[in-house]
């Protein structure tokens, strides 16, 4: 099965009366374990694609399935509910909470999601260290680098145990070295655990090290690449 | 874990926190302030009112209103005394003969209520000895001597030592008047009951009326003043042919006063708070769109619609209470210092007089006052609280993330 | 073009704006309505004690008020009479003959005060007919009749359709006696009137007291309370001063004088307090506004703009704010003051009760002048100007790169 279906998804703005098709009846799979770019100019609607993907935007026409479930109209309560279940997210910045420390921020999703005392610690040491941050578990984010902050971001996204993490951009703040590492240390995730991951992005770093690359220009898909 | 971020949330922004704090400890502090400044007030006014003028229960015979009605006396008055002087409430107690009349010299006539006291027993039951100014309190068996005020004095052109004819009906309407001496002038804070009111010996007064010891009022001290009301119901039911009265059913108005100074202050709480209110929204209405993208990402991340909305609610509230605890223990050591060594209100010493009020106020709170303004506090955070919650829910994530 | 600009700028951010805004409309309409009750209860104060017996103002005698015997009674004179009706706001100026004397029936005897009165004028003063618990109101100013308080009534054991005597001094020692019909009898608020006060129709009294055309004292009823200095400036220069003495209600209730000044400080002080608490208020809506603009007045300045103008244009802006704020306020509050004017606060409980049975009504009222928005709108005007060169200083202070490094 896969992972996410999206079927004939479109989606509409009306800005001011005007209305501006971002995204235009695009279907797209995929599957577990795919390390997957969404490549394109501004205003190609990426973005917009991958709000409907994490369930942060509605479409206006067609349907959105994860893991079997049909989310596209789901009410918004419900979708946050989702999203904390099943969908891990790294932005491109002001990705955790400014006044927690790196430890408190990971823990805090597995918080929201009721998981055990236990647990929680456990888990929180490992991915810190995995991300290679295991020296700074009580550091504040602005007293991190930008490399760092996205590598906690990355432990975050994982500590929920979601079924995909959806990145918008996550290199795009970074110097070269932060931005290789921070590949490494997904890419790394991607081959141990299998989690998916799916890029928005025209950092050409990023688009290098992408198994798949799906393009998108004015809306429509234009073309969708296995590279590795 | 939403406590401990709303915490930190507070001390991000130390000056905008600051100002929250300050004003609702200032805002605490003036309300109670001028609470315990009334409350002050109040309490001399009570005392006023007890002490020099109704004591705390009187008994007089159930026809006698208070308008003439010399005629009617209590019944057996020694007996009643002596068992309120068995009563183990009773601190003291006082027989007294009470007319209306009119208090004459050479020049003018002015209308008086004419007591007669016994001296020393008046004087366990009242405080009236310190009032007097010039001569004495019915210190050496002087027969037919008479205290006057001096706003009375004043009136009638008189002074110490001076002749005066004090005429009232007696019980079978015939005018009775008898010529006294002026052996003492008292001046209280009051200066319309310094006007209305002369004082003679109850032997003086029982002689103008010819041989009978009668008498019209009994007024009596009590040990606990909290325990009026009991003891008074207590007493109309030893007493039942007879009225027995508390302070609070003679001078209704002290009570009535008592209760409007207490409304006053209500809506004045309520307009501080609503301030407070205010203020606190407003700030943390720009503090909740400070934080825009802060909460679409962690809507986004997952954190629900009740979750953000706790958030929000305990970082007003806890932002409001920082300032309570400063507030109230300013409050505090204010009221305790004041309260010990008053507050002068030398310049409206004047008005107040009239009013029976003496010019230095002892600022005083009960206790339960302090509990009420932290409730008060805390309502008001909640109030306040709402509508930026609200607000910070209705985010939509997608758009909050990537505003600028 | 500054003006322009920054009158734009307002509106680029309507939700800051609108925030901004009302902070400072809060503050005017609280300290509108605080005022406006603390006027309206001294209003009610003295409406209770002065407008209610005595008048706002009175005329008498010369010398009258310190000797109150009837020897300093003044002859009718239509000249005063007139000049009276001429004051600016005057509604009324009620004739009254006032002495004291003995009143006797059957063997119950009590000094009284006898007040003579013009049935038809009185009514604006006190206004005896609504108070009356049994018989009628005067029908003449020179029947032979009295209308007893009740409390009076009941020591003398008598009722309507009664006789009673009086006995006294009249005019240069006179000597005063008459018999009368009871016509009616009332209940007064205050108990010590109630048992003391007498009325009479004024030709009556004057009889009585060999004192044919003499009155003790105009009593004033004035249209608007607020007028009520130039009424006495008027009369006091249009008046024969050598004759006659005026006097308002504070000359003539010192003490009641006293307590409205008292309460006007004590007043003055919790304004001062809601100011303190208002201001915070708007302090820190302007501290957080100048918080989030940081970034934008970085770039600003960076890209070239003269600090002076920006903060010109910033300092124009918060003026149009506290502005629309004040003005919004202003009316908004006036509406608010109105609004408890026609349906005042009621009090609750006991309260109520011991209120309406010293004939008083049970409510708290806000005073609708205008002199209080004005004020009120300014104090507030002035604060948030002065709040706002916090602002002004920081850009004045700003670096650049400090500001745009952001969150």
């Amino acid at each position: 099965m896969n992972v996410i279906d999206i079927n004939n998804v479109s989606k509409v703005y009306h800005d001011n009366a005007i209305p501006v098709p971002a995204v235009t009846d695009v279907t797209l799979h995929f599957t577990q374990g795919e390390f997957a770019a969404l490549v394109g100019p501004s205003g190609s609607g990426k973005t917009t694609l991958l709000n409907i993907i994490g369930g942060l935007d509605k479409p206006t026409k067609g349907d959105v399935i994860i893991d079997g479930q049909n989310v596209t109209n789901l009410s918004d309560s419900r979708m946050i509910d989702f999203r904390l279940q099943n969908i891990g997210f790294v932005f491109q910045a002001y990705n955790l909470i400014p006044v927690l420390t790196a430890r408190e921020n990971v823990e805090f999703i597995m918080l929201l999601q009721k998981r055990p005392k236990a647990e929680r610690e456990k888990r929180v040491a490992e991915l810190l260290k995995e991300v290679g941050l295991g020296d700074k578990m009580n550091t504040r984010p602005n007293e991190m680098s930008g490399g760092q902050q996205q590598r906690v971001a990355v432990a975050r996204a994982l500590a929920s145990k979601p079924k995909f993490i959806l990145a918008d951009e996550p290199t795009a703040n970074l110097d070269s070295k932060s931005a290789a590492n921070l590949l490494d240390i997904m890419s790394e995730m991607n081959r141990n655990e299998n989690i998916t991951f799916i890029f928005s992005t025209h950092d050409s770093r990023v688009i290098e090290r992408a198994h798949r690359v799906v393009t998108l220009t004015d809306g429509v898909v234009t073309s969708d690449v296995n590279q590795k | 874990m939403l406590l401990k971020i709303a915490w930190r949330n507070i001390w991000r922004k130390k000056t905008r926190s600051l100002i929250i704090i300050f004003a609702v400890t200032m805002g605490i502090w003036a309300g109670l302030f001028i609470c315990s400044f009334m409350g002050g007030f109040i309490n001399e006014m009570m005392d006023e009112s007890i002490n020099h003028t109704f004591s705390h229960i009187q008994i007089h015979n159930p026809l006698f209103k208070g308008n003439n009605e010399i005629q009617y006396t209590i019944k057996e008055p020694q007996k009643v005394l002596a068992a309120l002087e068995n009563n183990p409430d009773v601190k003291a107690a006082t027989l007294r003969n009470v007319a209306f009349g009119m208090t004459a010299s050479p020049s003018t006539a002015s209308g008086t209520k004419i007591v007669g006291i016994n001296p020393e027993q008046e004087n366990k039951v009242t405080d009236f000895k310190i009032f007097i100014k010039q001569g004495t309190y019915f210190e050496g068996n002087k027969r037919n001597g008479v205290l006057v005020g001096q706003k009375l004095a004043d009136k009638l052109h008189i002074k110490m030592h001076s002749k005066i004819v004090l005429t009232f009906a007696g019980p079978d309407g015939n005018i009775v008047s008898g010529a006294f001496r002026v052996i003492g002038i008292y001046k209280t804070s009051n200066a319309q009951s310094d006007l209305a009111n002369v004082f003679v010996n109850s032997d003086d007064f029982n002689a103008m009326l010819g041989n009978d010891t009668t008498f019209h009022e009994i007024a009596m001290v009590l040990k606990d003043a909290d325990k009026v009301d009991t003891v008074n119901a207590a007493m109309k039911k030893q007493f039942p042919t007879l009225k027995v009265e508390s302070w609070k059913e003679l001078s209704p108005e002290t009570v009535t006063l008592n209760d409007y100074i207490a409304f006053i202050l209500w809506i004045l709480m309520g307009v501080f708070m609503l301030g407070l209110g205010f203020a606190i929204v407003n700030t943390m209405l720009m503090a909740v769109m400070e934080r825009t993208r802060e909460l679409g990402m962690l809507m986004a991340i997952g954190l629900n619609k009740s979750r953000t909305f706790g958030m929000i609610m305990i970082e007003t509230i806890t932002l409001t209470f920082v300032g309570c605890p400063f507030g109230i223990g300013l409050s505090y050591l204010t009221v305790a210092y004041f309260g010990k060594h008053g507050i002068s209100l030398a310049a409206f010493a004047k008005g107040m007089e009239n009013f029976g009020m003496s010019s230095m106020v002892y600022p005083f709170l009960k206790e339960n006052v302090y509990w009420q303004i932290a409730i008060m506090v805390f309502c008001t955070a909640l109030l306040a609280a709402i509508y930026p919650s609200i607000r910070a829910i209705r985010l939509k994530p997608a758009e909050a993330i990537h505003k600028i | 073009m500054y003006l322009k600009l920054a009158w734009l700028n307002l509106w680029r951010n309507k939700r800051r704006t609108i925030i901004a805004i009302t902070s400072v409309f809060y503050a005017v309409v609280l300290s509108v309505f605080m005022t406006s009750l603390q006027m309206g209860t001294m209003n009610q104060m003295v409406a209770n004690v002065a407008g209610a017996y005595s008048g706002y103002i009175q005329v008498h005698q010369k010398g009258y008020w310190d000797d109150q015997s009837l020897d300093n009674s003044m002859p009718t004179n239509s000249t005063l009479a007139n000049t009276i009706k001429q004051a600016p706001d005057v509604d009324e100026s009620v004739p009254r003959l006032q002495s004291f004397a003995l009143a006797s029936s059957g063997n119950a005897t009590k000094g009284v005060m006898l007040t003579g009165i013009d049935p038809v004028k009185e009514r604006k003063l006190v206004n005896l007919e609504p108070k009356i618990i049994q018989g009628k109101y005067f029908g003449s100013d020179s029947e032979q009749s009295v209308i007893l308080a009740s409390g009076l009534a009941d020591y003398l054991k008598l009722k309507t359709n009664d006789t009673i005597v009086f006995l006294g001094q009249g005019f240069h020692g006179s000597s005063a006696a008459g018999k009368y019909i009871i016509k009616g009898i009332i209940k007064l608020v205050s108990p010590d009137l109630n048992k003391s006060m007498v009325f009479m129709p004024l030709k009556t009294a004057q009889t009585l007291f060999s004192t044919p055309d003499m009155l003790s004292s105009y009593a004033i009823v004035i249209k608007d309370v607020d007028g009520i200095d130039k009424t006495l400036a008027y009369l006091k220069k249009n008046m024969d001063t050598s004759k006659y003495e005026v006097m308002d209600w504070k000359q003539m209730s010192p003490e009641l004088d006293q307590a409205v000044k008292g309460k006007m400080a004590s007043g003055s002080i919790i304004e001062g307090v809601l100011y303190m608490i208002v201001a915070f208020g708007i302090f820190g809506t302007i501290l957080m506004m100048t918080t989030e603009r940081t970034y934008e007045f970085g770039v600003l300045v960076a890209i070239g703009m003269n600090r002076r103008r920006l903060a010109l244009v910033t300092a124009l802006e918060s003026l149009f704010m506290s502005f629309l704020g004040v003005v919004i306020g202003y009316v908004a509050s006036m509406a608010l003051v109105l609004y408890f004017v026609h349906y005042p606060i009621h009090m609750t409980g006991a309260l109520a009760k011991s209120y309406e049975q010293f004939g008083l009504a049970p409510y708290i009222y806000t005073a609708f002048q205008f002199s209080i928005f004005y004020n009120q709108a300014i104090i507030v005007f002035v604060i948030s100007v002065l709040i706002c060169l916090y602002p002004l200083s920081k850009i004045l202070k700003l670096k650049p790169v400090e500001a745009m490094h952001g969150e």
